[in-house]
């Protein structure tokens, strides 16, 4: 039973470990984007040397897939980042004060949560460019408070238990209660379903900025947003231009969705 | 509802300090932004001492706070030259509004249909795992390509939404609402809390001795349901008002997600703050909202802080 739980994991991670592979494999290769622009073999189907065919425009499928997911690591990976280090302080600051500046966290916490992530996501491209990298700033942004608000919770629920204040009254230094005993402990699965929700959400904003158009990753860059958008309306038989994207989008979403149930969840004492 | 009056208003002050902590946050965002609205005229750079106080682009952060509280946001600089951001958020945001209102009402009507019957949550999984998106690129296209198959069969004249979503109809905007109330998750989400919330219930100490009584339960556990399902609305409203970028823009409804969209590339910097700051108005006034009814429902939380 306890394998079988493991798969499950595994598989629901394997979708963002694909992305985190591609994403370390690209920034070491170097991929020629312009040689791969081949119109002679613009709507062939898949075969040995083309896995998943070339769409209208005699691109590989398969090698532009990959090099999307590469470009996604990025902000999946600086949402996480940025999510975690705002949460995480906030989080603990108003779980652990009572007073004031528990309250001020609280607010802080309150103000940052109260705009969509995805207007944060605009606003930052505006202010700083067009890059995917702003997108994964303001998804974490937008995340982090969710996380922050998560954690307030969960500390103070932790702050009731008898071995918290028997820790204290020993003389433990209420910096190791707090980061050893609460945060590593007792918060450590909730910090790790956070920080998949951000990346895969980093990840599904970009998509679908490039997707609409205008923000996020442009022709001739792929990403799996503008892949689907630019694949759709071709004749029939090259239906994997869009598909294969739209599929690897699926698959990413319940992905996400199963790991961050998985780690949601209370921990069986075999398991964890 | 005396009794929650006072909580309440505690929480509708909070509310107010928290709009006033984001429009100071999303200000001092904006205002590191590298250039401006002025950068984008052609030789205006002689005027620009000028126009950069008749933009109001020197406003000092306490200015700015001040006139959101008078509800002056500003003129739109390049989206639409010279009209007040406020009159064009407003039309904006009616647009915007029964989209918002429907996608929640349907959310929160299919969560606690797929709660009740796990037959239906099964048959939704695949939706609710795609991004919003994606849904709506799919039940697009479907609809379209069907539509397009029975016209050239013969069986149909060309319907007066042909083809999605270029035509407005009354079609479009309840699949934009489906849409947004199921992608990305939020049906899945509210499902999840619902679900939970009637387990609670349903273990209750005043729920087993209801049925120790011989008496009818089901009236008793809905009504408990309203206080979660009401906390479940507040939670859900961010990310709503967040889908309405996406979808506007994939539905061509010109609402405020949409213009946020335009405000961003055209970098419009009034109408961005403007429609960032309404955002999380929104988003807090639909929580206070919840808030209310969870108090009106659970009387127990009205001395909870």
């Amino acid at each position: 039973m306890r394998r079988a739980h493991r798969s499950l994991r595994a598989l629901a991670a394997a979708p963002l470990c694909a992305i985190a592979a591609c994403g370390l494999v690209f920034t070491v290769v170097e991929v020629d984007l312009v040689a791969d622009l081949m119109p002679g073999r613009a709507g062939q189907g898949p075969s040995a040397g083309l896995v998943l065919g070339a769409d209208h425009l005699g691109r590989s499928v398969g090698l532009r897939l990959a090099v999307a997911a590469g470009i996604s690591a990025g902000p999946a990976l600086l949402a996480a980042v940025v999510g975690l280090g705002l949460g995480l302080p906030l989080g603990a600051a108003a779980g652990w004060w009572a007073d004031a500046r528990g309250r001020a966290a609280v607010a802080l916490t309150d103000a940052l949560g109260a705009v969509p992530a995805v207007v944060y996501a605009l606003l930052f491209a505006l202010i700083f460019g067009d890059q995917p990298r702003w997108i994964g700033c303001g998804v974490g942004i937008g995340g982090g408070a969710a996380l922050a608000r998560a954690l307030r919770a969960r500390i103070e629920e932790l702050r009731a238990v008898n071995f918290v204040e028997a820790s204290l009254l020993h003389g433990v230094p209420a910096a190791r209660v707090l980061l050893h005993h609460l945060l590593w402990t007792g918060c450590r699965r909730l910090l790790a379903q956070h920080a998949v929700e951000l990346a895969v959400g980093a990840v599904l904003v970009e998509a679908a900025l490039s997707y609409i158009g205008g923000f996020g990753v442009q022709e001739p860059l792929p990403s799996w947003g503008n892949m689907i958008a630019s694949g759709f309306g071709q004749p029939r038989g090259q239906a994997l231009a869009w598909a294969a994207p739209a599929l690897c989008l699926l698959t990413l979403g319940a992905g996400g969705a199963a790991l961050s149930t998985a780690f949601g969840q209370p921990p069986r004492v075999a398991d964890d | 509802m005396s009794g929650a009056a006072a909580p309440l208003a505690g929480r509708a002050l909070g509310a107010v300090v928290r709009l006033l902590l984001v429009a100071a946050l999303l200000h001092l965002l904006l205002r590191m932004a590298p250039g401006d609205a002025i950068d984008t005229l052609p030789a205006a750079e002689a005027q620009r001492a000028a126009l950069t106080a008749a933009w109001g682009l020197d406003r000092s952060l306490a200015q700015v706070l001040i006139d959101l509280l008078r509800g002056d946001l500003g003129e739109s600089l390049v989206v639409r030259p010279g009209q007040p951001v406020r009159a064009l958020i407003r039309d904006a945001a009616a647009t915007s509004a029964p989209l918002l209102l429907g996608a929640l009402g349907l959310s929160l009507a299919l969560g606690a249909l797929a709660a009740a019957r796990p037959s239906l949550r099964l048959l939704l999984a695949p939706a609710t795992a795609a991004p919003a998106f994606l849904l709506g690129f799919a039940l697009i296209s479907g609809i379209n390509e069907l539509t397009f198959a029975l016209i050239q069969a013969g069986w149909i004249g060309p319907p007066r939404w042909f083809a999605l979503p270029d035509a407005p109809s009354a079609l479009r905007g309840a699949l934009a609402a489906a849409t947004l109330a199921i992608g990305s998750g939020n049906v899945a989400a509210t499902s999840a809390g619902l679900s939970e919330a009637w387990a609670r219930a349903e273990n209750s100490p005043w729920a087993e001795a209801l049925r120790a009584r011989g008496q009818p339960t089901r009236g008793a556990l809905a009504r408990a349901l309203i206080a979660p399902a009401a906390g479940l609305i507040g939670s859900r409203a961010l990310h709503l008002i967040g889908g309405l970028v996406v979808i506007e823009k994939l539905f061509l409804i010109h609402g405020a997600g949409a213009l946020l969209w335009r405000a961003a590339l055209d970098r419009d910097l009034p109408l961005a703050l403007g429609l960032g700051i309404s955002a999380a108005a929104a988003t807090l006034g639909l929580g206070l909202a919840a808030e209310l009814l969870r108090l009106a429902a659970d009387p127990r939380l009205r001395g909870a802080p």
